[in-house]
């Protein structure tokens, strides 16, 4: 089957490789594609189209046309005539219902024929409504084109590695070889990328070669992202030069999808690369100034060419007959000639994809009848065939005459007939006839019908190309594995210093934004519970976002961020803050600690940290206040020792004098525990006595042993999240959302409206001057059933309001909540529904504290 | 004693002290050495008026924020706060890492090798890149990400370990 | 069904501006030619012209994923889409144009316990309305999307999902094109390539629209132009209080259908569903910056790439072919602005960011009856322009990490 040896053939004969097509073992040779291979053994016909399921064969040989799709170990849509052939590959074709040479489906080319013309779905299967599903699931049946294993998971690692170069040239054809050597005398840098192996053992001196290998787009920044297979290499470059020379474009003909039917450099592929004889009888039918030249090249392979036609000599109707979807003559103005491989050749495109993605503007060369780059950006250029340069004008019809299917865009089964029915309908557009019939939006993304399909237009519409113009190029320029593109699929987890020891103790874990926390450590958080309530917890809070600001005019900042007082605070004193947007709404909470006169220790929420960095900085910046903002997150751990015992086991660990008048509630100390500096804060978020610590992150296993050892329980979120609802503590985030202000979030004490001004203090002013239409209150249920999270709050069918915690509370002996009212609803013992399950039941509002309201077990 | 001695590890006992990253480099190259206990102070002020002591490494981030390396963080904060410049002990914030080769770099970050040191992406987090003699390099990241830094790490090893892509 | 056989044209071929007419509207989208529709059909307008400065549904409407749902936050918002939803599925036989209404079930991923509570909540509100929708557990999941990933591998693993049955996906062209044909029978004209350049006014009110092909009397204006809505308000002297930005999405090569639902992650700041061609089609987030500029980012496919991989890994080797960029007019608090501005004649459809297209039907009908009879519908009063002023915004941004 194989030519004898061509000078620079790819193939090794002394290294075959087996293959099997569905149950047939093949075999080709090293060097093979699996599209050659499966050409040398006779095969012809490689896929069946999109709708109609007509027979398909190689037609451009390039990685470019659908028409050697098949699935190739499992991966379907693969093109086959540029995959390597490996040894052992499994090649199966798709989208056929049958055999490649006998598909059932292809009644559709036959009987649907006349069934689907453009714009068929929209007009059927309408009625009756209930008939639509239906009809869908039949449509998505023989939808798509390969089949995936839907199960598998990932299989392949990819990466992504980042590259500079100085000149970047893609495209190794002669323009872009020169191109690099001369960037090359300048100095190193210099990169090329071309998709061919041919170009793998090309030796340019001074320039690396990357190949095979695929330039996807030109983004911002000259940022080009090349296709090496699993690694995906971002190229920032200084200066690129793009030469990807033309793509050959087809000739549009009744029969021109037939197999046997292909494009010159196909044909040419098929002899030098693989040795392989394209055909036995030819005919070459060319609109440019190639026939001779491609009928001597088949020649030369020993394909014997009767005829040669050259277009621009004004034939008018042309068209290809086959059998079986193969080619087996052709007809010119009436005279017929026999022939398995026809040749066309349409002109060549400049493959300006890159360049107008980059930026360029695109443009129709009324002398060259092709679309060229004009106006690149600065530090973009083309060289070679891709600016126009070298091609010869293609003289042909937009369309030929004669009988059968003539298509225009192969990809997506568009005929001719298709396009001109459109420009009836009044889809008179190029982009509106393009979205109604699909033309140029199918795998090779208009490479191949984009031109075609212009003068189509251009000739049904009595006008010039120019005034139709182009569609817009969208990257990337070939098709790219999702895989590549996303790279590693190891995602950024925060962990504290404890996240070890929290798993070795069997904690269940669970997102909290950007950490990963405990949920509880055993199966019933309700005993974590009690153990804080009766006797000693320890909680790993080391994710509460830490500040530091610290500078001359620190207390101004402060005072003039939040809402409440910070300037007169003590030293050695914390006070609870909240912090609001200019509009006033609750963004984030927590404790503000006075370490000196021109220190503070400010915590935030858990998820609050980067955001409040940012804010407080954005803010000193707008005011110029001499005071430096530090986050301080990592490097601390911080522990929350909760319980009745917390102050005797803390003690022990201590020489720090903690009595109840040297460590009151609300101050802040330096303390060293078992010999670990820590800042100890004597805050009650959890409403028992105890004490916050915040010291080395790199000691905190250490500490955390320690109290463990000393008789400390651990407690998780959840236990948590029950211990301050029991205390009315309001989550930032959970019970509150982007709308909610102080004034109707229950904490209209905090703003001290007599100051100078704050952030959101006019927003704050505004609010007061309305009412507010909803309250944030505490609620107790009347029977023993936890409504969800997020459940409804009834009034006269209507939702007016919501709950945003709820628990059961052993403590308190029922169900507690808070929740959003309306205003009217809101007063303390009020009753009210909420829907639970699908039944309305009784809750009564309840203000305040639902536990130890006075505080005294926090501050004792 | 300043108010903030309860940030600086070099304040603990030696034997209370872990690193985030112990648990991830088990077993891994020995091209990978673990730099977390290494003091690390951050300074704000003008950079100029920072006295360094031999073998203080100064990173300056922005002209008025810089990270110093140094053998004795307290000796440093002492000595910068003593020059109007405000420093914070960092140690215990930042797990440090370094490791070989100009291929694994490219594929944790897109910073510019020739161009170090320097803060930004690395690995999809944020981190201060520094450069040692040939293709040796070293990162300081957020010490609540040193794990999974490690774990990117080894990975991107593996796979360049295992060779060329499939078409390559 | 003989349209089939015998192409009637869809609309009559652009004509001459005429000198005036009652009403105007700019912007040939979803919104703007649906408006147009119903002024025609259900009150008689008899002098009504779409002005577009491009080819029809060239704007977002003819560049959206397409999802189809009304299991929103808001009562408000709930209720309003929930109506939209109901027009969608009475359109295909109205409009006799097959817009391929899918309903194939909407999943909303949850992956965090935080997610699970704000679904809570919308379902609750949705059940109350009478909107189908319902918090799933990972079982529940598997049997609705056998394909998706519910292992503990991922990084952020699925703890379980809203459902929302009705939801789903639509032919985006199909519905500019059936309501531009329908509004086109019913006598409106419609204008592509037709840009508005300015508006005059006295009285407070518009009195003519400038265009770049001439300039037209006009009743009332109604300005449906979303991404661009800021700088037509610009030209009346109506400031917006909207941000424009883009937003991405991409498809991949064909395969077999085998995801019969639509997948929303907020999480990963993806969604992803598979069209009746067979190809997915994925997007993501909006740009954070404001923009109008059309190319897209590298870091928008491999991030969505990435995230897609987290929920489907054997999509890994799937070949993505064709990416796209649209414009998203973003309100503050996420809810549409709809209805009259300080100029008394000129109205506005916009704030629509990423999830206009599912309210293309309602706007039409609700602005349609404002400006026939100059009363604004109840059920997009509070939606009204004035809410920025009196501070009673109607918040879906605790449910829109990623809302189309
Ligand atoms: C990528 C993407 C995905 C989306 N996904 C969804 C989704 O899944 N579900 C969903 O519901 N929504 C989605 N949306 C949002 C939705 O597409 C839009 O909200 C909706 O289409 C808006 O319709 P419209 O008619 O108001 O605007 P558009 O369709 O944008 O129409 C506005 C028109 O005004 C024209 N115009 C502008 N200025 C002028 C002028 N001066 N003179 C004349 N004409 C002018 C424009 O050319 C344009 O055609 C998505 C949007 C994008 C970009
Ligand atoms: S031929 Fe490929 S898209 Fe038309």
């Amino acid at each position: 089957m194989r030519l004898p040896a061509q000078p620079g053939e790819l193939i090794d004969r002394a290294e075959p490789l087996g293959f099997r097509l569905g149950e047939y073992r093949l075999e080709g040779f090293r060097g093979d594609t699996i599209g050659s291979a499966l050409f040398a053994n006779g095969r012809r016909v490689f896929s069946r189209s999109f709708k109609y399921h007509r027979p398909r064969g190689l037609l451009c040989c390039s990685g470019h046309c659908p028409n050697c799709m098949m699935t190739v170990d499992g991966v379907p849509n693969v093109r086959v005539c540029v995959e390597p052939l490996r040894e052992g590959a499994v090649v199966t074709p798709q989208n056929v219902l049958g055999r490649l040479d006998m598909d059932f489906l292809s009644v559709v080319d036959k009987f649907g024929g006349p069934f689907t013309p453009v714009g068929f779905y929209y007009r059927t299967m309408i009625r009756p409504r209930f008939m639509w599903p239906v009809y869908e699931k039949f449509l998505r049946g023989v939808a798509g084109l390969g089949r995936l294993d839907e199960h598998a998971g990932h299989s392949r690692r990819y990466d992504v590695e980042h590259r500079r170069a100085r000149v970047l040239v893609i495209g190794g054809g002669q323009a872009g070889r020169a191109a690099a050597l001369a960037a090359a005398t300048a100095g190193p840098g210099v990169v090329l990328v071309d998709e061919s192996v041919r170009l793998a053992d090309v030796e340019l001196p001074g320039v690396e070669v990357l190949a095979p290998a695929r330039a996807l787009g030109i983004w911002e920044g000259k940022l080009v992202p090349v296709d090496s297979g699993t690694v995906l290499y971002r190229y920032r470059a200084e200066r690129i030069i793009v030469a990807t020379g033309t793509v050959e474009q087809p000739l549009v003909f009744p029969g021109n999808d037939l197999a046997g039917v292909m494009l010159p450099e196909a044909a040419r592929r098929l002899i030098r690369d693989f040795s392989l004889r394209p055909g036995q009888r030819a005919i070459v039918l060319a609109a440019d100034e190639r026939a001779p030249e491609i009928a001597e090249t088949l020649r030369e392979a020993g394909v014997a060419v009767p005829r040669v036609v050259d277009l621009r000599e004004g034939a008018r109707q042309l068209e290809a007959h086959g059998r079986r979807g193969h080619v087996r003559r052709v007809v010119v103005d009436g005279e017929e000639t026999k022939c398995d491989l026809v040749v066309v050749s349409g002109g060549r495109q400049p493959a300006y994809s890159l360049l107008s993605q980059a930026g360029g503007r695109v443009e129709y060369d009324e002398s060259l009848k092709v679309f060229v780059p004009r106006d690149l950006p600065a530090g973009i250029e083309a060289v070679g065939s891709v600016t126009g340069e070298g091609i010869v004008r293609a003289e042909g019809a937009a369309a030929y005459e004669g009988s059968g299917k003539c298509f225009v865009c192969i990809c997506e089964d568009v005929t001719t007939k298709d396009v001109k029915r459109s420009i009836e309908e009044g889809f008179d557009s190029i982009e509106l006839s393009k979205r109604y019939t699909t033309v140029t939006m199918g795998p090779c993304q208009g490479k191949l019908c984009q031109l075609p399909s212009i003068h189509l237009y251009a000739h049904e519409l009595h006008t010039y190309e120019a005034t139709i113009g182009t569609t817009t190029a969208r990257p990337p320029w070939a098709p790219v594995e999702l895989g590549l593109l996303a790279g590693r699929h190891l995602e950024p987890t925060r962990r504290t210093s404890l996240h070890f020891r929290h798993e070795e103790l069997g904690a269940r874990m669970m997102w909290a934004g950007p950490w990963k926390r405990p949920y509880a450590y055993g199966e019933h958080p309700e005993d974590e519970v009690r153990t804080v309530h009766e006797s000693l917890g320890v909680i790993d809070v080391s994710t509460l976002g830490k500040l530091l600001v610290e500078g001359p005019e620190a207390a101004q900042l402060l005072e003039r961020l939040y809402p409440n007082r910070f300037a007169d605070l003590k030293a050695g004193r914390i006070r609870y803050g909240v912090l609001t947007s200019d509009g006033g709404r609750i963004m984030d909470d927590g404790t503000v600690a006075r370490l000196a006169d021109d220190l503070y220790y400010v915590t935030t929420t858990s998820t609050g940290a980067d955001a409040v960095t940012a804010w407080f900085e954005w803010w000193n910046a707008v005011w110029g206040y001499d005071a430096e903002i530090v986050n301080v997150t990592g490097a601390l751990a911080a522990l929350n020792l909760a319980g009745p015992r917390s102050r005797d086991a803390l003690q022990r660990l201590t020489e720090d004098e903690l009595s109840a008048d040297e460590f009151r509630y609300l101050d802040a100390k330096h303390i060293e525990v078992a010999g670990v500096p820590c800042l100890a804060l004597r805050i009650g978020f959890v409403g028992e006595l105890g004490y916050e610590l915040h010291f080395p992150s790199s000691a905190a296993e250490y500490l955390w042993d320690r109290l463990l050892a000393d008789g400390a329980r651990p407690f998780g979120l959840e236990p948590q999240r029950i211990l301050r609802l029991e205390k009315g503590h309001v989550i930032v985030g959970q019970d509150t959302d982007s709308e909610s202000n102080l004034l109707s979030a229950g904490m209209p004490w905090l703003p001290k409206m007599d100051k100078d001004d704050f952030v959101g203090k006019f927003a704050l002013e505004h609010f007061a001057e309305r009412d507010e239409r909803e309250l944030l209150v505490g609620f107790t249920m009347e029977d023993d059933v936890v409504p969800a999270e997020g459940a409804q709050i009834v009034v006269e069918g209507q939702p007016a309001g919501r709950v945003t915690s709820a628990r059961r509370s052993e403590q308190v002996g029922a169900v507690i909540g808070l929740g959003w009212l309306p205003r009217d609803r809101a007063d303390a013992g009020t009753r009210f529904e909420v829907r639970v399950d699908r039944r309305l039941v009784g809750a009564r509002v309840h203000h305040g504290a639902f536990f130890d309201s006075a505080g005294e077990r926090m501050r004792s | 004693m300043s108010a903030l001695y309860f940030m600086s590890p070099a304040r603990c006992t030696p034997e209370t002290l872990a690193s985030p990253l112990e648990r991830g480099l088990v077993g891994a190259p020995e091209s990978l050495r673990d730099l977390s206990p290494d003091g690390k102070v951050e300074l704000r002020g003008d950079l100029a008026r920072v006295g360094l002591a031999e073998g203080d490494e100064l990173i300056r981030l922005t002209p008025r924020r810089g990270f110093l390396l140094t053998g004795d963080p307290l000796a440093a904060i002492d000595r910068s706060r003593a020059n109007g410049v405000l420093a914070y002990d960092m140690t215990g914030a930042l797990g440090g890492l370094a490791f070989e080769g100009e291929t694994l770099f490219r594929r944790l970050t897109d910073l510019d090798p020739g161009a170090l040191p320097t803060a930004g992406g690395f690995a999809r987090i944020s981190a201060i890149l520094v450069r040692d003699e040939g293709e040796r390099f070293r990162a300081y990241f957020p010490q609540e990400l040193g794990h999974y830094v490690v774990e990117v790490v080894l990975d991107v090893l593996a796979g360049l370990a295992g060779g060329r892509s499939h078409r390559a | 069904m003989k349209e089939i056989f015998f192409p009637k044209r869809m609309w009559r071929s652009r004509g001459e501006l005429k000198r005036r007419y009652d009403v105007v509207i700019v912007g040939g989208g979803s919104h703007g030619l649906a408006t147009a529709y119903y002024l025609a059909k259900e009150h008689g307008a008899k002098s009504v012209c779409i002005l577009e400065k491009s080819y029809i549904g060239s704007g977002a409407s003819g560049r959206n994923t397409t999802i189809v749902r009304s299991n929103y936050r808001t009562p408000e918002g709930a209720a309003f889409y929930g109506e939209s939803v109901r027009l969608y599925e009475r359109l295909s036989k109205e409009l006799d144009f097959n817009l391929m209404f899918s309903q194939r079930g909407h999943l909303t991923l949850a992956h965090s316990d935080r997610a699970l509570v704000v679904m809570q909540e919308r379902a609750e509100v949705n059940k109350l309305l009478g909107i189908k929708s319902s918090v799933v557990g990972p079982r529940e999941i598997a049997a609705l999307c056998p394909e998706l990933d519910l292992s503990d591998r991922p990084t952020w693993p699925v703890l379980g999902a809203l459902f929302h049955p009705p939801g789903g996906i639509i032919r985006h062209d199909a519905v500019v094109w059936a309501f531009a044909r329908a509004a086109d029978r019913r006598g409106v004209d419609i204008h592509p390539y037709t840009e508005v350049t300015g508006f005059q006014q006295s009285n407070g009110r518009v009195t003519v629209v400038e265009t770049n092909r001439g300039r037209i009397e006009c009743g009332q204006v109604v300005s449906a132009t979303a991404g661009w809505s800021t700088l037509v308000g610009d030209l009346a002297g109506v400031r917006l209080p909207i941000t424009t930005h883009i937003l991405q999405a991409f498809v991949t090569e064909p395969l077999k259908p085998f995801l019969d639902v639509v997948i929303v992650s907020s999480q990963l700041h993806v969604y992803v569903s598979q069209t009746d061609r067979g190809e997915f089609l994925i997007g993501a987030e909006i740009e954070p910056y404001t923009t109008y500029k059309g190319t897209g980012t590298l870091s928008f496919l491999e991030t969505s790439a990435r995230h897609s991989l987290e929920l489907f890994p054997q999509l890994e080797r799937t070949k993505l072919l064709r990416t796209w960029t649209g414009l998203c007019d973003l309100s503050p608090d996420y809810s549409p602005i709809l209805g009259k501005t300080e100029v008394d004649n000129f109205h506005v459809s916009t704030g629509w960011g990423t999830y206009g297209f599912k309210a293309a039907p309602i706007v039409g009908v609700t602005l349609a009856e404002l400006v026939a009879t100059g009363k604004t519908p109840e059920l997009i009063a509070p939606f009204a322009l004035e809410r920025f002023h009196t501070d009673t915004l109607v918040s879906e941004l605790a449910a829109a990490a990623v809302s189309h």
